[in-house]
Order: structure tokens, then sequence, then C-alpha cells
């Protein structure tokens, strides 16, 4: 799947990173026109955007249907691994294309094992007619948000030169979500262990102010790069 | 499973909403469990109703700088970490929402359906229903109360959401 | 480097409804236009770029509403902000009294460290004043916060107020990094420190108890 942007969002819902995948390209119902054309959405709109997520996850605990609430609910929130989510695999890959790891993860995929998922009655996934949007939320409550121009199918006929990337519902150990989900979830773990290693340990960082380091943008931007 | 179904009207209005809360008992009688257009849900209607609104109005925004051909960008689908919110928007501006479980991927053809075949033929086509449900310019941003309680209407959208409740 | 602003700080707008706290702000922040996001999700953001010492700094202003069916969420905003304004209108002696229940709010939802002010709207209305200058005057002092009167003909001194609320909030945060590199706990950065995840509940999105009423 295309992933356009990610974003990340503090725990009290400021917007502390923000970065767009998109670059030119040419839409296949108008050649004629390209992307560069398009113009992007300002700090202050990004802002918004990202607030209003985080006021969501409040009201979206609030609305949890009477049924739900009533019944002992059995839902799983185990998120299985899939294994070199927007990480060069060493088997397939040649020992020197490998990327130079600098930094302290646990080796060459990050983790290995099922994770828990926290984000027990906040937003999870958001689809619309041309992108769906994954969070995923840690322990401290902070977000972790993907853009991604995959759709689901739609029954109704619009939006079908669309790849449908994120719409394959596999039911793989019993997770409710579908295979686009559980992955945006490993690669945003991902971009979580980047942010610990590169964000976390800096020094001159000041806690949940805005992002600026090279150093993470670098290995965000290898995680989408070997996304395939 | 299907928790529950709304419809809201051009003035942010809920002008219908029925909730499913034993669908595994064995009451036969599908009127007999859950709610329809309960006074207790209100609050929660426009709690439902924001959150739809303000995603909307962000996902708009969103679109607009993600591609440059001005199609609507409505939300399909909202998930999160206990249910799932389908949402199909007429271009009329009505909502129809169905709050399910995760079983199911896709609602937009069963919302399609009651709309086109149930909500169009029972409330659109029926003479005695007042062509909108806000009784005066005032009932907007949720404020009106009048809702459709045509029993035509919801005998078939019972009979059409029974197979679905388990 | 992908952001614009090298600081991003917090600002909660309280107060009972109809007290005038979006019209406040209508002319201090970045864009005139208002959307409708406080009817629907009780809250709405606005937004203020000034310049710190060199730096960028963005004012996120989260205007909450005042009506009840927002409260439990609305008590989910307090969490991590770096200041909080308290609005009440001068000529309505029952947003006055609202005031001490937003205090009690705060006291439970936000950190001990967080920085408030207290703004008495409508102050052109002279005429209809119920809660006079020196009454507010002396609670405010009483509750340790600045205190200031506005109306919408006048919002000069509220820019101000929040400038200096932003560098304070700054400047807290320098010395909070500066005993942080130190490892030392002298004064009050130590305590409370408002960077920190607060466990002792009340903080959670989720399973909020209904407020105070």
């Amino acid at each position: 799947m295309g992933i356009e942007a990610i974003l990340i969002i503090n725990k009290s819902g400021g917007l502390i990173y923000h970065r767009s995948f998109t670059s030119p390209q040419v839409d296949p119902s108008n050649p004629t026109i390209t992307s560069t054309t398009k113009h992007t959405l300002n700090s202050n709109d990004l802002l918004i955007l990202a607030s209003t997520l985080h006021s969501v996850f409040a009201i979206s605990s609030q609305i949890t249907p009477k049924a739900l609430q009533l019944s002992q609910s059995n839902i799983n929130y185990t998120i299985p691994y899939h294994p070199y989510v927007g990480v060069a695999n060493p088997q397939t890959t040649p020992k020197n294309n490998m990327p130079t790891k600098y930094g302290s993860f646990k080796g060459d995929d990050y983790f290995k094992e099922p994770f828990h998922n926290w984000n027990k009655s906040g937003l999870k996934q958001l689809s619309t007619d041309q992108f769906t949007m994954y969070i995923y939320q840690t322990m401290t409550g902070l977000k972790f948000v993907a853009i991604s121009s995959s759709v689901l199918p739609s029954g109704t006929g619009s939006g079908e030169n669309n790849n449908n990337a994120g719409a394959n519902t596999v039911n793989i150990n019993g997770s409710q979500y579908n295979m686009g989900s559980q992955i945006a979830d490993n690669l945003l773990r991902k971009v979580y262990c980047v942010y610990s290693d590169y964000v976390m340990k800096d020094p001159f960082y000041s806690l949940e102010m805005p992002i600026k380091s090279d150093l993470f943008d670098d290995r965000v931007k290898s995680l989408i790069d070997h996304l395939l | 499973m299907i928790y529950s179904f709304w419809i809201f009207d051009r003035h942010c209005n809920c002008i219908f909403e029925r909730e499913w809360t034993l669908a595994n008992s064995n009451n036969t009688n599908a009127m007999g469990n859950g709610t329809i257009n309960s006074k207790q849900n209100d609050e929660v209607g426009k709690l439902l109703y924001g959150m739809i609104f303000s995603l909307n109005s962000v996902t708009q925004k969103l679109s607009s700088s993600l591609s440059e051909n001005q199609i609507n960008n409505n939300i399909r689908s909202i998930s999160t970490g206990k249910f799932r919110i389908h949402t199909m928007q007429t271009a009329t501006g009505l909502w129809f929402i169905l709050v399910t479980d995760f079983k199911q991927q896709n609602y937009s053809q069963v919302l399609q359906y009651i709309y086109s075949h149930i909500y169009v033929k029972y409330v659109v086509h029926n003479l005695l229903s007042p062509y909108d449900f806000a009784l005066n310019p005032k009932e907007q941003r949720g404020q009106g109360i009048k809702r459709i309680n045509n029993r035509h209407f919801i005998n078939s959208l019972e009979a059409f959401l029974q197979p679905m409740l388990t | 480097m992908n952001s614009e602003y090298d600081y991003l700080f917090k600002l909660l707008l309280i107060g009972n409804s109809g007290v005038g706290k979006s019209c406040l702000l209508l002319r201090f922040s970045d864009d005139t236009y208002t959307n409708d996001y406080i009817s629907t999700i009780g809250v709405d953001f606005k937004i203020k770029t000034v310049e710190l010492d060199g730096k960028t700094v963005k004012l996120q202003i989260w205007d909450t509403a005042g009506q009840e069916r927002f409260r439990t969420i609305t008590s989910s905003y307090y969490r991590g902000s770096h200041g909080i304004i308290i609005v009440y209108d001068v000529t309505d002696q029952d947003s006055f009294d609202g005031v001490k229940m937003w205090l009690q709010e705060i006291d439970r939802y936000a950190t001990s460290t967080v920085l408030k002010l207290l703004v008495g709207n409508k102050c052109d209305l002279n005429d209809k004043r119920v809660v006079d200058f020196d009454v507010a005057k002396e609670f405010a002092e009483a509750n340790q916060m600045p205190f200031l009167e506005t109306s919408a003909l006048d919002s000069t001194n509220v820019e101000e107020a929040f400038l200096t609320m932003a560098r304070q909030i700054k400047e807290s945060m320098a010395q909070q990094k500066l005993s942080n590199n130190n490892n030392t706990n002298n004064g009050n950065a130590g305590n409370g420190d408002s960077n920190n995840v607060n466990l002792s509940g009340g903080q959670s999105l989720t399973n909020q108890s209904s407020g105070c009423c």
C-alpha cells in the first residue's frame, strides 16, 4: 500500500511530527494534470486535523453500543506480527544492499512477536472514498497515524481504479482487523521503535514538542521506502 | 452483528434511531429487543453525529491536498477498537449509519438498499410523511425532535436487518 | 526540517456556556474563519503563531464547549495542557460562581504546575455589571492567578495576557530541561512535572466518571 503521510500526535493531542510522502505523479484518469500543482495543507490545518483525531478518541468511547456495554466482550487485542514490513528482508536482499544500522533496536526487524493493541476504544481506522487512515496508539497515549492511498472496495461502484491493497479480508489468528490494518500496525509500531531510538534518546529534544531530527526523518523514510 | 442503525437529516438532526441490545436472546419478537427512537439515545446520537461530522470535514480538507480531482471524499467506515461505524451520505444530505462488529468489512450495499428500497418507498413516497423533519428553522444542529414513526418503514427495516443481527 | 514551528503549546479555554469564550479569541487567532466543531465534538481549535526569542511558537487554543453533555469529554482535554484560561461573564453572577467549580476540575484533571488565568468578559456592558472588578481581583489573588477584564470591543489586553503566558511556559520549560539535565530536583520544576506521564488516575481518556455534578 502506498503511504501518503505519517503523523505523530502527542498524548495531549498536539501534532509533533508530520511528513508527506507523495511525489509528483500522473493521475491515471486525467494524464494531463500532474499532482505537482496541488496545494498542501498548511501547518494550522494539520494541527487541527491532529487535534480533531485526538478529540474523536474521547468521543468514540462514549458511543459504545449498549449491546457491547452489557456483554462481556471477547475481542482479541493481539495484532499478529508480519515479517519485514518496511524493512529489507535479509533472505531476499543481498547483504551490501542492506541499510546501515545505527541504533539500538533489536535485530534486523525491530520486533518479532505479536503485540498488544492498546487502542481499545479509540479510533483505529478511517476509510473514505480516497484513502484509508490507520492509527496506532501506544500505551502512553502517543498516536502514530498513517494515511494510505489504498481504499476499501466499494459496493456501489465508485473508485474502481484505486488499488485495493487494504481490502484483503484475511482472518489471521482470529484477529478482527483486515490485512491492511495489521500491516499498518506493524509499520507504525516500527515507527514507534524508531521514535524511541532517535527522538526519546535525543538529549536536545523537549518532550511533547515538535520533532526536528534528521536521523529520525531518514529512518522513517527508509521504512516507507521499503514498504511495497 | 449489527448494534444500531441511525438516520440523520441535512439539519444534523437524528430522524431515526434503532438500537439492538439483546441480539443473542431467544426472544423472537424483533420489536422486543432494543429500542426505537429512544430518548435515552439522544445524547449518543449527537455525539455519533458530531464525530462523523468532524471527521468528515477533516477528510474533505485532506482530500483536496491529496488529490486534484474535486470528487467528494466521504467517509465510508470508521473503526474503533470495539466496533465499526459504516456511513453513507445521500445526495440530499442524509446520513445513513450502521454500527456493527468487525465480521463483515463492507455494509455499503446494505445501506444503499435501506435508502433506495425502504426509505424512499415508505418515507419519501409517503404523502403523509413530512417533506422536512425539522418543524421550524430553529430545529437545527440536533435540536429537532421529530422522528420517523411510520410502522411500514420500521417493519420492513426490521425484516431486512433481522438476518444480520447475529 | 519538516516542521515550521519549534514549540507547540496547548492552552485550554474553559467557562460556563454563553460567557463568550469563542468571541474572545476571534481577533487573536491566525485564521479568522470559525468552524462548527465546538457544537459537534465539544471543542474548537484556534491557533496563533508567535515569535519568542527567535523561535516560532504555535499556541494552540482548545476552546471547549460549556454544555453539560460534553463534560466528560472536555475533561479529557485537560491532559497535557500548558495553560488554562477560565472565562466568566461580568454580567452573569452564575458564571462567576462557576469559576470555583472549574478550578476544582483543573485540580482534578490538569497537572499542578499548569498556568492559570482568569478573564472577566463583556466589561463594556458596565450598566449590567453584577461582578465587581475588586471582588474578582481578590478571588484571583486568593487562587494565585492573574486576572483581567476584557470585551469584544477591546481585546488588546487578552493578546498581551496570552503572550505573557506563552513566555512563562517557555521559561518554565527551559528551566525544567535544565533541572532535568542537571539531575537536580530543586524548586517546583521537579514535582508534578507537566511533561511526565501522570499515572495518578483521572487522566485517562476512557472510563471517566462524569464530573463533579
